[in-house]
């Protein structure tokens, strides 16, 4: 009996054009509220990610004049510092020379964009700069527990680095595993990977490390791709070592700082810099992974490296630039995100001292991921009250109707089928319209791109289905509130209603 | 116990409904009674006397708040809300007094209805719609929806959908109140027509006067009781 109810409901639809007009309308808005909610929740999660991969990328100089590098071990959850000794500072560089490199990155190309032979020839008239080289970089995530989508997902800059300066090895004194980057440069799927950064060591499977690289949803006129983090490519790679570069976002800490153990600590405030997570593979490895994940070879890189004779230079070199090129921003690491604050206990006191960093808040993702959490739950709560009401109103206008068909032997469940695949026709059209609708719009600008309309058809798709299967499944689960309420309600109550 | 004759289709023992309003609101406070298979039975009484109530319990609409009601030998109190609707789907017609057609479906398609619910192939339901639109002398009107239709075509559609699964029994509740004295007739022709020929009982709560003539037994109810009933033996028609 129960396909009478389903073919009366989609016949009610199909012909109570007031009711199914109003119910679809409400539904589209409904829908276009969630469609643009999850938009903004993707893109701020998103957002957040790039910004962070950011911090060792595009528009930013990274440059050192005060280093904190890896302590002696790990404490769960923490990341332990220790100041270079205040002697060391001004020749950190006979120490460290894996810092020999400052990364300066141009912004995307637009109407003051130079070429390269300009850069070069800027380049010219500022000493210190040994090389310029394409940045190689790409988001990635480390993927723990495997791929797919059971694993966590810890993002991570993968960065094709150029092993020309790496050749000599040298240890570090002071950190044990601290091999230089040196393996063979003929595209070995090898990664050195951050020591004391967030990779955590359950992520390496006999020394092989799993990553996920994003692939190529379309390309930009600028001819850089439009990364889809949907969809990702699984790498595996050897790991070869673990490196302990230092240099990433500044953040201020206060360190306890003393002369020795009798000495009382001092509380000062210090720059110090945070390990960026990144996964470093040798450039031609890293060329394979680019193409195999996008399609295309690196022909265009969103920055540029530069390679200083000395860091020492790179605060200078980055004011000259900015200098000789106006309109653009450059910056050191990353001056734009102070870190909004900072847990540490003292770890010990002493020469030299050590903190040991509970918690680094990054400005802007802490916000951009407050917004989506409020934005996000608010938006959606209204798209889903919307919803609720839609269905509320489905039902208590039809209580008559209801009535009746219990009076002519319908029984409850074939009343809560009827609502309910009324609710499935109303969602599934009313959500469709609104999500196009919202889609509409931003794909237009899509038409005047380089990017692939196929693939950006197939993510609208995709974030259709989500949209209209958010919509629907809220209408099915509302649905059956008020519509069990109706159905277990006397007829003579329902007719007596009338 | 109030009979209508010895043959039973249907039977209320000690029959009552409180509505809780207020301190609590007696509408019927006692009913025994036992209608005939083939019966014709009339229910009358002022307004607020209960009729309406003792209809709706008969035919299941509403639970009683003490006694029982037998159709066909099942009790309605052993009877969960789904046994429930499958006995009104197959045993009981309903007549309203505001006809309460579907306003979605044609008039073919609120006769129908109950047809396809008890599983008749849509082909044979559609013959059998076809034969009672045409018996109630609506064949004319079986695509039009009930806003297109009078208050008496809506009513005479109202009656072939009660007829639809040939139940047992047809309550009909005012099913004249509405319509004027032409119209009203008719429909009460239309009912003994079809209580002559097919041998289904009819229920029928009406205060009008000159329907009594109509009936077999005519049924008196005062102030929530069943006060008397006349057996009219055939009535009119």
């Amino acid at each position: 009996m129960g396909l009478v109810f389903v073919k009366m409901a989609v016949r009610n639809v199909a012909r109570n054009w007031n009711r199914t007009g109003l119910m679809i309308a409400g539904m589209a808005v409904a829908a276009a509220m969630m469609t643009v909610t999850t938009a903004l929740s993707a893109g701020y999660a998103e957002g957040a990610a790039v910004e962070w991969r950011q911090l060792v990328g595009a528009d930013i100089l990274v440059y050192a004049d005060l280093y904190a590098y890896a302590g002696d071990g790990e404490e769960s959850g923490s990341w332990q510092w220790r100041s270079l000794p205040a002697d060391f500072v001004g020749d950190a560089v006979l120490f460290r020379p894996d810092l020999e490199r400052g990364y300066l990155s141009p912004s995307p190309a637009g109407p003051d964009t130079f070429g390269a032979g300009d850069f070069l020839s800027v380049l010219d008239d500022i000493p210190g700069v040994a090389d310029v080289q394409p940045a190689r970089l790409l988001p990635a995530y480390v993927a723990v527990g495997g791929p797919g989508a059971g694993s966590r997902r810890i993002p991570v800059v993968l960065r094709g680095r150029s092993i020309a300066g790496d050749l000599s090895a040298r240890p570090l004194p002071d950190v044990p595993d601290g091999r230089y980057f040196n393996p063979s440069d003929d595209g070995r799927p090898v990664a050195l990977v951050n020591r004391h950064g967030p990779v955590p060591a359950n992520a390496l499977s006999d020394g092989r490390l799993l990553i996920e690289v994003p692939t190529a949803a379309g390309w930009s006129s600028d001819g850089l791709p439009v990364l889809d983090h949907s969809r990702t490519l699984a790498i595996e790679l050897e790991v070869l070592g673990r490196f302990s570069l230092s240099l990433g976002p500044r953040v201020i800490v206060n360190l306890a700082q003393g002369a020795g153990p009798e000495t009382e600590a001092r509380p000062m405030r210090k720059e110090v810099y945070i390990d960026v997570p990144e996964v470093w593979v040798p450039a031609a490895t890293f060329d394979l992974i680019y193409e195999d994940a996008l399609g295309r070879p690196l022909e265009r890189a969103s920055q540029l490296c530069l390679n200083l004779e000395s860091m020492f230079l790179a605060k200078d070199i980055a004011q000259s630039l900015a200098e000789v090129l106006p309109g653009r921003t450059v910056v050191t690491v990353p001056q734009e995100v102070a870190a909004s604050g900072i847990q540490y206990v003292p770890y010990r006191t002493g020469d030299p001292p050590v903190v040991v960093v509970r918690r680094v808040y990054y400005p802007g993702t802490a916000v951009t991921m407050d917004i989506k959490a409020e934005l996000s739950g608010a938006a959606f709560g209204v798209a889903g009250l919307l919803v609720v009401a839609n269905m509320y109103v489905l039902v208590t206008q039809r209580r008559r109707e209801i009535g009746v068909l219990k009076a002519v032997g319908a029984a409850s469940r074939d009343i809560v089928l009827l609502i309910l695949v009324e609710a499935v026709g109303y969602s599934l059209v009313g959500a469709g319209l609104g999500f196009l609708a919202v889609r509409l719009v931003t794909f237009l600008p899509l038409l005047g791109s380089a990017t692939s309309l196929v693939e950006g058809t197939a993510l609208t798709v995709r974030a259709g289905l989500l949209v209209v299967g958010l919509t629907t499944g809220v209408s099915l689960l509302f649905g059956v509130l008020p519509a069990l309420d109706a159905a277990r309600t006397s007829v003579v109550t329902l007719l007596g209603d009338q | 116990m109030v009979e209508t004759n010895d043959r039973p289709i249907l039977r209320a023992t000690r029959l009552a409904r409180r509505f809780p309003v207020g301190e609590g609101v007696w509408a019927l406070k006692r009913a025994d009674l036992t209608i005939a298979r083939g019966a014709f039975v009339l229910v009358t009484g002022p307004s607020g006397c209960g009729k309406t109530t003792l209809l709706n319990l008969l035919g299941g609409l509403d639970r009683p708040t003490r006694g029982d009601v037998e159709v066909g030998g099942v009790l309605f109190s052993k009877l969960n809300e789904s046994g429930l609707a499958r006995l009104r789907r197959r045993e009981i017609g309903f007549v309203f007094q505001f006809f309460n057609l579907l306003a979605d479906l044609t008039a073919a398609e609120n006769v129908e209805l109950p047809m396809r619910m008890v599983g008749l192939r849509k082909a044979e339901a559609a013959k059998r719609t076809t034969e009672l639109l045409e018996a109630v002398g609506m064949s004319h009107r079986a695509r039009h929806t009930p806003f297109e239709l009078s208050g008496g075509e809506q009513q005479r559609v109202a009656v072939a959908r009660a007829l639809a699964n040939q139940p047992s029994i047809v309550l009909a509740d005012e099913p004249t109140g509405n319509l004027d004295s032409k119209n009203s007739a008719e429909i009460m022709e239309l009912f003994k027509r079809f209580n002559r020929g097919t041998g289904q009982t009819f229920v029928i709560v009406s205060h009008a006067p000159g329907f009594a003539d109509y009936a077999d037994h005519v049924v008196h109810m005062k102030d929530g009781e069943i006060t008397g009933i006349d057996h009219r033996g055939g009535g009119r028609g």
